[in-house]
């Protein structure tokens, strides 16, 4: 089946677009509405809702005393091939505007779940080949009167707020060299910034910025440092060219200092042996100038990295105190196990706790720098012989699935992962660089450790120790979202969307919404009344270790359910199907 | 402009099973023969017009097909199935394999490798993956 026979595109286009004009007014989103995104609680501007990436709505209405009273309001189905959905819907102005599978774009009426506009990037036959974990996508960012989105076969294409259609698109890379892109962009000043994805096909990592107007390149900043730059020389030989290091999620930005924050992923190829040293600045942050992109400080979680341990979730920004001392920190929760503390000014380590048990592929973290102690049992060497258990599991930990902070509690929500694995490196000569082919060199096999694999858990930041933790049966890839009326909101992969009081964990509500959720919620408020939203449809990594069903919707809940009456509807009669008896 | 269609009929390669093998065979009829020539004698027995596999327990062949699975299909299949099913012990016919493998599986994870890898290259995995019921 096409997806096109799900709308009929051509033909409505215009009337379409005239129902844009009286939805909403295109309202354009500057970049001080972006600047000043935490106050405003009726929107969701960007991926990680404030720069900071806190993902906290303030907003109470719905709170532990009326969750039990939610109820969906409307659902919208992305059709299509049902490829997964990892998004974080934006809205603005009243109209919603996500991404599904494959990049697609939709922009749909808040108030009565009509779809706006559509907008599905055309791609090469082959390019699904250069994928190593599903045609997702997650999310869109918005300025002006632009929204735009990186597709798989990484191209920034802007579109037109008001009617989906191409206002420019740029070419990042080429995917046939096994650059892809899967991450939303992140718009700064007059800026849109992107990275790419691929550390499995040998690819060189890097942040770029465009010209939000024109799509005209600002600058690029590599996170592999190139010959003469400072750690060029923690790569032995030409490894650097081929070494990984993707910049495949969104970054996070600190106005005050303009720093702009972004994680990398894991080396290539995975025979860690093949490229002795600590290969800078995979498996970490960097932080560079915003405006021109100036590397200014970089912290690596796993140097040398032998398991996969991708350091791409973005940090959360927060003001806080810690053993007696305020730190402006920058927190993540990594795929190799740890939730660090950083300071966000310097790079400089404060603490690391784990977050699930049993982690073994180190001893112990340095107290003073968070530098791990590798335990060498786990290190698959070239053409050695398999290692076995090594925990946790290439996938995490967590995953590029963002976290959530709540600055009144003090509490940072992760989901986390508690499973095993085992690697198998092949002998060097076996591992070739060709462009666009696998450069891994490494076998694995992801292992179950226990009943539960998932966990939901509360992190008292001062405190630095966990709170609560709620478990799942199947692994948690879902995003978090705190707010202001005691609750966090994530989903789980086995379809249900849960709202747990953020005190205890106890789930207070729970919806099933048909299949596996991978993507993050949001909240906002429209005429008085405050939703829920999220995008469900099992795909992407979890995909790989159980079936499903499959599936793709939004779903928009509240407290009383109660939808607007709406004057457009989603069918459209297919040309001629249906004719007018005379 | 929106129609998505183009991108799985304008290929060489169409998405609708059989068809799409026949296409795809006459697309590589030349290089077809050739390389039934240089294998050896394909002892399968097999439905008559069926197509099969004229490597199968060529040395070579699967030597060659290894290569093939790990520069592929190793990040998905593993080495005895994980993402995807495990192809060490697939009961699929050739030609099943073959359409599979060009096309991709609709709806599925299991990508379209059609304009990536030759013929040659696809014949060479399969004989690989039926050598041994172990990685
Ligand atoms: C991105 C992940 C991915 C890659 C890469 C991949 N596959 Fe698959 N493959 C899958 C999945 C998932 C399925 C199961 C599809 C389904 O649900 O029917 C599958 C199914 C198959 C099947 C059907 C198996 C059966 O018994 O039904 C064959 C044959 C196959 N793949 C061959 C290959 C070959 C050969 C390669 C490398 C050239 C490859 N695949 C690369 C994910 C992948």
């Amino acid at each position: 089946m096409r997806v096109s026979n799900l709308y009929a595109f051509g033909t409505t286009f215009t009337a379409v677009a005239a129902l844009w004009a009286s939805v909403a007014g295109a309202d354009p989103v500057t970049s001080d509405d972006l600047l000043s995104a935490a106050g405003n609680t009726s929107e969701w501007l960007m991926y990680g809702r404030t720069y900071d990436n806190q993902r906290y709505s303030p907003l109470d209405k719905i709170n532990t005393g009326n969750v039990g009273d939610m109820k969906p309001v409307w659902a919208f189905s992305t059709g299509g091939k049902l490829g997964g959905l990892e998004a974080t819907p934006l809205i603005a102005d009243g109209v919603l505007y996500f991404s599904a599978d494959y990049a697609r774009v939709f922009a749909v009426d808040a108030r009565t779940g009509t779809m706006v506009w559509y907008y599905e990037p055309q791609y090469d036959d082959g390019m699904e080949a250069e994928l190593c974990c599903g045609p997702v996508n997650r999310g869109v960012a918005i300025k002006d009167d632009k929204v735009y989105v990186e597709t798989l076969d990484a191209r920034l294409v802007a579109l037109n707020r008001a009617d989906g259609t191409v206002a420019w698109e740029k070419t990042i890379d080429d995917w046939k060299a096994g650059y892809t892109a899967t991450g939303a962009p992140l718009v700064i000043g007059d800026q849109v910034v992107v990275g790419i994805a691929g550390a499995e096909y040998g690819v060189r990592g890097y942040i770029r910025s465009y010209d939000a107007e024109s799509g005209a390149e600002n600058w690029t900043t590599y996170a592999i440092p190139g010959p003469g730059e400072p750690g060029n020389d923690s790569w032995p030989g030409d490894t650097w060219k081929t070494g990984g290091a993707s910049t495949w999620q969104t970054g996070t930005y600190d106005a005050e200092t303009n720093t702009l924050y972004w994680g990398t992923g894991n080396p290539g190829p995975w025979n860690s042996d093949m490229r002795t040293g600590d290969n800078k600045w995979s498996c970490s942050v960097i932080a560079v100038d915003a405006t021109t992109g100036k590397f200014k400080w970089g912290y690596q979680y796993t140097p040398n990295d032998a398991w996969d341990y991708d350091g791409n979730n973005a940090p959360i920004l927060a003001d806080v105190t810690v053993d007696g001392k305020s730190v402006k920190a920058a927190l993540q929760t990594n795929r190799n196990g740890f939730l660090y503390t950083l300071d966000r000014t310097s790079g400089g380590f404060v603490n690391a706790v784990p977050t699930i048990d049993g982690i073994n592929w180190t001893t112990g973290l340095d107290p003073k720098t968070g530098r791990p102690t590798v335990n060498e049992k786990t290190r698959a060497l070239s053409g050695g012989d398999p290692v076995k258990p090594v925990i946790p599991g290439l996938e995490g930990g967590t995953n590029w699935f963002p976290a959530s902070y709540d600055p009144n509690l003090g509490y940072m929500f992760i989901n986390t992962n508690h499973w095993a694995m085992q690697l198998d490196a092949w002998p060097k000569e076996d591992v070739v660089y060709k462009p666009g082919d696998l450069y891994m060199g490494v076998d694995f096999q992801m292992y179950r450790l226990d009943k539960d694999i998932g966990y939901t858990k509360a992190f008292d930041v001062a405190k630095q120790e966990f709170v609560w933790s709620t478990p799942s049966p199947l692994p948690m890839f879902a995003g978090i979202l705190s707010t202001g009326g005691g609750l966090i909101f994530t989903g789980d992969e086995l379809g249900n969307v849960l709202a747990m009081n953020s005190k205890t964990g106890e789930v207070l509500w729970e919806f099933q919404t048909g299949s596996g959720i991978n993507a993050s919620p949001i909240t906002y408020e429209l005429d008085g009344t405050q939703y829920v939203a999220i995008l469900s449809g099992l795909g992407g990594d979890p995909g790989f270790y159980f079936q499903g069903p499959k599936g793709g919707m939004l779903w928009v809940f509240s407290v009383d359910g109660k939808k607007a009456k709406g004057e457009g509807w989603n069918p459209t009669p297919i040309e001629g199907a249906l004719p007018q008896l005379d | 402009m929106r129609d998505s269609s183009r991108r799985w009929t304008a290929g060489r390669f169409a998405r609708c099973g059989t068809v799409a093998v026949g296409l795809f065979l006459a697309g590589w009829a030349g290089e077809q023969s050739l390389a039934q020539q240089a294998a050896p004698a394909d002892t399968e027995e097999s439905d008559e017009g069926a197509v099969t596999n004229p490597y199968l327990g060529d040395f070579e062949a699967i030597a060659a097909g290894k290569r093939v699975y790990r520069s592929h299909c190793i990040i998905c299949h593993l080495k005895s199935g994980g993402r995807g099913p495990n192809l060490f012990r697939t009961d699929l016919t050739d030609e099943k394999f073959l359409d599979i493998v060009v096309n991709g599986v609709e709806g599925a994870l299991m990508p379209a490798f059609g304009t990536k890898l030759t013929l040659d290259e696809i014949w060479q995995v399969n004989a690989y993956v039926k050598s041994r019921d172990r990685y």
